[in-house]
């Protein structure tokens, strides 16, 4: 894997949450990309009912094999797919979980030359939060070495300019990149959007709706009829 | 030889996988959900654009199958233990291949929750010999060895590959350690059972796995298969591979409770 930077979409309101995501994509689009799938980035949240201590864990389909879990104190733990079955077993006695609560970001992958591009919807509960952009240089591990280039593809999408990486990169640009990288800056994400008033009215969009709309020739067998 | 003290039945209770080897990593790339898009032009008409809803199987395994260790075990003294090996490398698999060996440090951490007073341990595991391995965290469920119809210890275990920042992690969520062993041995396998032949050492200092004690003058040896619950047949399987190690060792399950030294 190459370095991984992600984003915030600012969102003027709660309709511009599924038309900016649109908007994206068919930028994307323009710049050559192609679709190439979806992905998911998921997070449950559990309490450790003695202790009270906080422990998120996170899904991502870029690494289907592996579930992180991330405590409070930044500190990532790595395990494969079984420790969703662990969690089963201590889940209620030692851990609890609030229905609800669970966010998830998901929404369509592009690929573009060298770079993967997703445009994530974050929904906690049945309330869509935000709008999340990730950008994968593939080819570069360490972010100092790659920011620019991905800088210069970031800021037309975004309309802002990127003087320098989220915060938690930007402590770490001359270390080797890896996957809980990923991890820790959808984290930080999530927690800002938890912490941020739902956007009123807005709904998850449906599964699959994102980018539909991106090709005006794309039309599905329900549109034409 | 000092006396058994109450951590060795316990210790007995958390050695029946030295998994490491066996890659029991169970993690398998499960192909994601991708767009798939179906274009078929008939009369110049793109008629269908299928496309798969985003991520189709959720991450989350909730109904992931919960594992049944069946297991049988027993000891022979370290003079005869070399007839053994020789057996055992005769009836299992890959006999012409090199014997595999192990040396891990196993460690249990437990965590008391205070509203209902129970204890809920979990073991995390590296080898010594090979630490850029996974570590592995598992639970081990309660022992059922009450169906007299049943010729095999039952019990329910979760086996996690892991990154090595394990014990940080475990410490951070308020486990405690409660014991550590180190375990030392040879790895056999036939089909789907392990066989662990393996001698258990004390930590003397804690925190240093150098300073090792032997726990006896015997080896222990475990029988043991991971299967889902119900496969009756297992049983009858493991019987007629145990009685081929007669009367070498008697391989038995073994009332956990019972050692427990008051």
């Amino acid at each position: 894997m190459g370095v991984v930077t992600v984003h915030m979409v600012p969102c003027s309101g709660p309709e511009a949450l599924q038309s900016t995501a649109d908007n994206l994509c068919r930028m994307i689009e323009k710049l050559g990309g192609r679709r190439d799938g979806v992905f998911c980035v998921d997070c449950e949240t559990y309490q450790n009912v003695s202790m009270g201590r906080f422990q998120h864990v996170l899904h991502d389909s870029e690494h289907p094999a592996s579930v992180f879990s991330l405590l409070e104190s930044g500190l990532c733990l790595v395990a494969d797919a079984n420790f969703d079955s662990l969690m089963n077993k201590l889940n209620p006695q030692l851990f609890t979980t609030k229905i609800g609560t669970k966010v998830e970001c998901k929404g369509p992958r592009y690929q573009v030359e060298d770079f993967i591009l997703k445009i994530g919807t974050v929904t906690i509960g049945t309330s869509a939060r935000g709008l999340l952009v990730e950008c994968e240089y593939q080819p570069c591990a360490v972010t100092a070495s790659c920011w620019e280039l991905m800088r210069e593809l970031m800021e037309p999408l975004l309309g802002l300019p990127l003087n320098q990486p989220v915060q938690y990169l930007a402590l770490r640009m001359r270390e080797i990149y890896t996957p809980v990288d990923t991890i820790q800056q959808y984290m930080e994400h999530f927690n800002a959007l938890r912490k941020s008033n739902p956007i009123q009215g807005a709904q998850a969009p449906v599964s699959g709706q994102i980018g539909s709309q991106a090709n005006p020739n794309a039309q599905t067998p329900v549109s034409r009829a | 030889m000092q006396p058994l003290g109450p951590a060795v039945p316990s210790a007995l209770n958390g050695i029946a996988i030295a998994g490491l080897r066996l890659g029991e990593m169970r993690g398998k790339f499960e192909q994601q959900s991708s767009s798939v898009r179906i274009r078929q032009t008939l009369g110049g008409y793109r008629i269908m654009q299928a496309e798969a809803p985003i991520v189709e199987q959720p991450l989350t395994r909730k109904n992931a199958a919960n594992l049944q260790e069946y297991l049988l075990q027993g000891s022979i003294l370290d003079s005869s233990a070399d007839v053994l090996l020789n057996r055992l490398r005769g009836l299992c698999d890959n006999s012409d291949s090199p014997v595999e060996l192990f040396h891990d440090i196993e460690q249990v951490y437990t965590i008391k929750d205070q509203a209902n007073q129970a204890t809920f341990s979990l073991r995390a595991r590296n080898a010594l010999d090979n630490p850029q391995l996974p570590w592995q965290l598992r639970y081990v469920g309660q022992p059922e060895v009450g169906d007299k119809s049943r010729f095999t210890i039952c019990r329910s275990v979760i086996e996690v590959g892991t990154s090595s920042n394990l014990v940080t992690w475990l410490n951070e969520l308020g486990f405690r350690l409660d014991y550590e062993f180190v375990a030392k041995g040879h790895i056999f396998q036939k089909g789907r059972m392990k066989i662990l032949v393996q001698k258990i050492h004390r930590v003397c200092q804690s925190g240093n796995p150098e300073t090792l004690e032997p726990v006896s003058q015997s080896f222990l040896i475990e029988l043991s298969v991971l299967a889902p619950p119900s496969q009756e047949s297992l049983g009858e399987e493991m019987k007629a591979f145990a009685d081929q190690l007669r009367p070498l060792v008697e391989l038995e399950k073994v009332d956990h409770a019972r050692l427990h030294v008051s």
